[in-house]
């Protein structure tokens, strides 16, 4: 028995003695709420946004130094060197707590970083499970530092700014698990949000107004190079024909009247169908969309069954044309297949998909594109007849 | 650590000690006769300074001459106090006194018996050693000149506590009638609920100097026999100066003393004991106590309440999930939150790590001091408000929250989400209806807490696994402790995790009970017997 007894205790000694080595309170810890990696000649620069919880102003910090004092609940490290993780490496010499990327939740690559390419930098993001793969990747406009410094007053981090608008930017915003599922599947290209940086007009007594951050059209890849820059109709026009778009609002000259006219698609169907005859592809893009009128600006009473359904033509065709010139500007401009084409082929056809696949960069820009676009208004808001018009005004 | 829980009796020390109990049965007469074994001598004073003799220096003893139809010289015994002076008065005083009636031949006991004393119980003893016990048990003993042999006249009484509604385990529905310190009162209120002849209640006494009696109390036919016949072995196994409490009882036949769960399960209500001996468990009764004890216990009736049962079963079933959530609560809220805090930051949401290292920047301790500190004020303001008096006890747990809990936050000794922690895991330990149970979850919180601090959730899981694997082990009365789910039983699925209604609990739980299996009817809800129809 004594001996059971000593192995007992030599068991529990070991439990506890080996423990801890990894021990690491939440106040040992910088949380990395968000990163920038660009590129400076031939050196990575990161940008790490640590979150300061002492600033944060949460209860029970009274004690904690500084207290709310007006100062930004965050502090931005930022270093250059060979690699992203040397880099980080180098912040670490300059933060007290142990850098934590647990809590990363967005990831901005550099304009620049981006059209050198971003195969490289991909890998450090999976190679420590410490980092999340759910993070959301953006494209920052310039340096991505300077967008991590700005005020983004509605939110408590710049970071966490970004994370909102990119979860708003696609159906399926993409995280680095989709970049780098996209990279490495063929006959996809990647296309990813772009971040700019926004001045709000100045308060009274406010000198320049605050700056903030706005999503800035579409960034779109070839392979892993950033190839352009989208924005306006055309990003829109690319986001629906992958149907991505998130609500998308169309404004429309009203149909026989004066004014204008947007609708909101909530549902939306993309299909996209490849027709081949011999080396000639046609990619027909169906669209169902249903949706309501937000604003009559014009003088148009819906009501009317034809308005109605004029309107939706008109809808439809302003959708189509959308869609169109975004792909258009892919496939001639920037060489990139955004939405898919190779990769509906090879779902679809995959017999066809051999005899492309070795040579799809020549033929992406030949590809046909017919767009066929249904719309259905299933109702115009709370109101028939235009609000605060006189009777005579309106148009029937 | 787990070899430390292992000790248990081997049934080869249990026959010893059953060897041992028929010599301690001699010991008892040994012991009444450390007065000197003698027969009861003809001569009255003879008798009188024997007796003396043994109860020398106690003042409760009543030693009454008297002289019955003027010829006849007797001597009443009695301990004052635990008999019912009434009953003296009016049923052997009176009548030996003031009545008239001829005895023929002499003033034998026997004569008194059949024609003066108005009682129903007496015996008639013929040894000394045997009458100083029946008067310590609340007989009065009648001795009269001439005779060799003494009259005990059963007039138990004395002041006792009456039923009452039991203070420790209120219900909103169900009786309201606690057991009593009285044994005879508490066997009596549970003949009530069950007009059985199948109700038996063994008697023993236990205890050498306390001579406590004891009642073995179970369904014949119903309860396992083998079951009994252990428990019977276990308590006639039992030798000591005295027992108070079942407690003692509980310790001395539990299979593993070291084990934090309990192996009995007590109860102060009738009707608790009244099911637990309609599903085939035996109860033991201690005079003296109000509590009683009953087993063979599984780990799951621990977390049911006796309102399941008269609850609709709906009710029932819910309240005993929550019961089952707040159980594990109650067991591991506080290792997780060390665990979480000082080793997976990544597990919780960014807002939430961010307020709770907002909330933690200006503490001085690691999570697991924090902690133990709040756990142990805890645990120390729940004990004060037990042992004091019931008003001051609740002025204190008022005045402990207060100053504990916003006092230490503010002054930043502990977080605001320890203190929710503790208070969380606090509320969830009064969930567990069995007192006994809901200490051996606290008590476990500790250990996990330790393991929590060192190792992170492994160590959590290291330390549910050792619970885990040691409930597997323990047995009550060789009942797995974990029985319907391990050794899984499929009968007994009905009354674990969810209370199914009485109409369909057809059986008994097979691992209480092996024979009379049948328990309703099986047309025993109308809509069933319409469907017949």
């Amino acid at each position: 028995m004594p001996k059971r007894r000593v192995a007992c205790w030599i068991t529990l000694a070991a439990c506890l003695l080996t423990g801890c080595w990894d021990r690491r309170e939440v106040n040992d810890v910088a949380f990395v709420v968000g990163s920038a990696a660009d590129k400076e000649k031939d050196k990575y620069r990161t940008t790490l946004q640590i979150a300061l919880p002492g600033q944060l102003g949460g209860v029970g910090s009274q004690g904690g130094g500084g207290g709310t004092s007006g100062n930004k609940p965050w502090f931005n490290a930022s270093d250059f060197a060979e690699t992203i993780r040397e880099s980080s490496l180098e912040q670490q010499k300059s933060v007290s707590r142990f850098l934590y990327y647990a809590h990363r939740r967005t990831f901005m690559i550099g304009e620049g970083l981006a059209r050198d390419g971003i195969e490289p930098i991909m890998d450090v993001l999976g190679r420590i499970p410490q980092n999340r793969m759910t993070a959301f990747v953006v494209i920052s406009k310039g340096p991505g530092y300077r967008i991590l410094n700005a005020d983004a007053p509605i939110e408590k981090f710049p970071a966490e700014m970004i994370r909102e608008l990119a979860v708003n930017s696609m159906k399926n915003p993409r995280t680095i698990k989709h970049v780098v599922n996209l990279i490495l599947s063929d006959g996809i290209d990647l296309v990813l949000p772009i971040v700019s940086l926004k001045k709000s007009i100045p308060g009274p007594g406010e000198k320049g107004g605050k700056s903030t951050i706005e999503l800035d059209g579409l960034a779109v890849f070839h392979q892993d190079k950033l190839t352009g820059l989208l924005s306006g109709k055309e990003a829109k026009g690319v986001l629906l024909g992958m149907g991505e778009a998130t609500r998308p609002e169309i404004t429309i000259m009203a149909p026989g009247a004066k004014g204008k006219i947007t609708a909101v698609f909530p549902f939306i169907s993309v299909k996209h169908q490849p027709v081949i005859q011999g080396d000639q592809i046609t990619m027909k893009i169906q669209i169902r969309a249903s949706g309501t009128i937000i604003e009559n600006e014009s003088n148009l009473e819906l009501g009317r069954k034809h308005n109605l359904h004029n309107m939706e033509k008109v809808l439809a065709q302003t959708i189509k044309s959308t869609v169109e010139s975004g792909i258009r500007k892919l496939q001639r401009k920037y060489n990139s297949d955004a939405i898919g084409f190779g990769k509906t082929i090879y779902n679809q056809l995959p017999k066809e998909w051999k005899r492309f696949s070795g040579r799809w960069d020549e033929m992406y820009p030949k590809v046909k594109v017919m767009v066929e676009v249904h719309t259905h208004i299933e109702h115009s808001g709370a109101l028939i007849k235009p609000f605060g018009r006189r009777d005579r005004n309106i148009q029937k | 650590m787990l070899r430390f829980f292992r000790k248990r009796r081997n049934p080869k020390q249990l026959g010893r000690d059953l060897r041992e109990t028929n010599q301690s049965q001699v010991n008892v007469d040994e012991y009444a006769a450390n007065v000197k074994d003698a027969p009861v001598s003809s001569d009255l004073d003879e008798n009188e300074q024997r007796v003396k003799e043994v109860f020398d220096h106690c003042s409760d003893i009543v030693f009454r001459r008297l002289v019955i139809n003027d010829e006849t010289e007797a001597l009443i015994i009695f301990v004052d106090g635990i008999v019912n002076s009434d009953h003296i008065n009016d049923n052997i005083l009176i009548p030996l006194l003031l009545e008239y009636t001829t005895i023929p031949d002499h003033v034998s006991p026997e004569a008194l018996q059949e024609k003066r004393v108005s009682l129903t119980q007496l015996t008639r003893m013929t040894r000394i050693p045997k009458i100083v016990d029946g008067v310590l048990a609340g007989n009065v003993a009648l001795f009269v000149t001439g005779y060799e042999e003494c009259l005990m006249l059963n007039v138990i009484g004395g002041t006792r506590r009456s039923v009452a509604e039991p203070s420790g385990e209120t219900v909103i529905r169900g009786p309201r009638e606690g057991f009593v310190e009285n044994l005879r009162t508490n066997t009596a209120l549970l003949r009530f609920r069950l007009k059985s002849t199948r109700l038996k209640t063994k008697p023993f006494i236990i205890g050498e100097e306390t001579r406590t009696n004891v009642v073995l109390a179970y369904l014949e036919g119903i309860a396992d026999p083998g079951v009994i016949e252990e428990a019977e072995k276990r308590l006639k196994a039992i030798k000591i100066d005295g027992v108070l409490e079942t407690g003692y009882l509980e310790e001395l036949m539990e299979e593993q003393p070291f084990s934090p769960f309990p192996q009995f399960q007590y109860t102060e209500r009738p009707d608790t004991v009244a099911g637990q001996l309609l599903e085939g468990k035996f109860a033991i009764f201690v005079d003296g106590t109000p509590f009683v004890l009953t087993a063979p216990v599984t780990v799951w009736q621990m977390i049911q309440a006796t309102e399941d049962y008269y609850e609709r079963f709906l009710i029932g079933t819910t309240l005993r999930w929550l019961r089952f959530i707040f159980a594990a609560i109650a067991l591991l809220t506080p290792a997780m939150y060390i665990a979480i805090s000082t080793y997976h930051q990544d597990m919780l949401p960014t807002t939430l790590v961010l307020s709770l290292a907002a909330s933690r920047e200006s503490i001085p301790f690691p999570a697991i001091v924090e902690a133990m500190i709040m756990e142990i004020v805890f645990e120390a303001l729940r004990e004060a408000g037990i042992r004091l008096p019931r008003t001051i006890g609740q002025a204190v747990s008022i005045l402990g929250a207060l100053v504990i809990g916003q006092a230490a936050v503010q002054a930043g000794i502990v977080s605001a989400p320890m203190v929710i922690i503790v208070s969380i895991t606090g509320i969830a330990s009064f969930t567990i209806p069995k007192y006994n149970f809901a200490i051996a979850i606290r008590v476990l919180r500790f250990p996990l807490m330790f393991l929590a601090a060192a190792l992170g959730l492994f160590g959590i899981v290291i330390g549910m696994v050792w619970i885990v694997l040691h409930l597997c082990h323990l047995r009550s009365f060789g009942v797995p402790y974990l029985s319907g789910i391990s050794p899984y039983q499929k009968n007994m699925m009905k009354d674990l995790f969810v209370r199914a209604p009485w109409w369909n609990m057809k059986y008994r739980p097979i691992t209480f009970n092996k024979q009379n299996r049948r328990r309703v009817e099986l047309q025993a809800h109308p809509t069933q017997n319409q469907q017949e129809e």
